[in-house]
């Protein structure tokens, strides 16, 4: 299993702790704008920026693969269109995200070349699905990312009832 | 108080903000303060409006339609591709 996934996938993961189990399970791969991305939030006055330097530990190491891609610059959301990018050009179907507002501008060209959008959920439904962790257990993973999350939160809640109880 | 930020652009992006700086004779910096501004604002007051409005589309108690009323065309599209994605999340994981 492969997946490409953004600073928004990775700080998701990282946070409900699940990184580490999912780095057993696939090949994760991110790019140089991600990384990037990344050093700035470890500059953050907040829980984020811990979050980003265990999430830099795993880049260093080689665990979560870094590869340098370039999309559309004057794309509005240039970290998101890497990540895209680089699906494209290591052929990986999987595109893990947390940003709704990019993945709504990237939406259709996914689509069309078959790269799936996915939210760090999918990747709680594969630890329950592998045995890493229980329902109840993802259940409390996702109430914990819920009260991080905007207008998303609410989607996922009404969601997490209907398909993780 | 006020803190410096930094950031990179390209270089078509500050072509334009140059070009509105010339145009309303301001400085390129103003140009971004107010841009930032405006952006920052405009999304925190529509943030508590589409908390609720989500989670009531997401339960199916409002139709895209009532959704679009609500927050706008633009907004409502994004809530309903995030749901999609989200429930192709929950239902399929990565298959």
């Amino acid at each position: 299993m492969k997946a490409v996934a953004d600073a928004s996938a990775l700080l998701s993961l990282e946070y409900m702790g699940v990184l580490d189990d999912l780095l057993n399970i696939a090949d994760i791969y991110t790019t140089e704008s991600v990384n990037e991305e990344l050093k700035e939030i470890t500059c953050f006055r907040d829980e984020r920026s811990g979050i980003a330097k265990r999430i830099l530990l795993h880049v260093s190491d080689g665990k979560v693969k870094c590869i340098d891609s370039k999309g559309d610059m004057h794309s509005k959301n240039i970290s998101l269109n890497h990540c895209f990018a680089l699906c494209l050009s290591a052929k990986i179907h999987f595109l893990l995200t947390e940003d709704a507002d990019a993945a709504y501008y990237l939406g259709r060209m996914a689509a069309q070349k078959g790269v799936k959008l996915r939210t760090s959920t999918a990747v709680l439904v594969e630890l329950i699905k592998s045995g890493n962790i229980n329902t109840q257990s993802a259940r409390r993973k996702l109430d914990e990312l819920m009260k991080k999350r905007s207008w998303e939160g609410g989607i996922i809640e009404v969601l997490a009832r209907r398909y993780l109880e | 108080m006020s803190e410096m930020l930094t950031f990179r652009e390209d270089d078509e992006t500050i072509k334009k903000i140059d070009e509105l700086a010339r145009q309303k004779m301001r400085s390129r910096s103003e140009i971004v303060r107010m841009a930032v501004r405006d952006y920052v604002n405009r999304k925190l007051e529509l943030i508590e409006i589409q908390k609720l409005a989500a989670k009531r589309y997401a339960e199916g108690k409002l139709s895209i339609d009532e959704l679009v009323e609500i927050i706008g065309f633009n907004e409502a599209k994004k809530v309903a591709h995030y749901k999609d994605i989200a429930e192709s999340s929950f239902a399929q994981g990565m298959s």
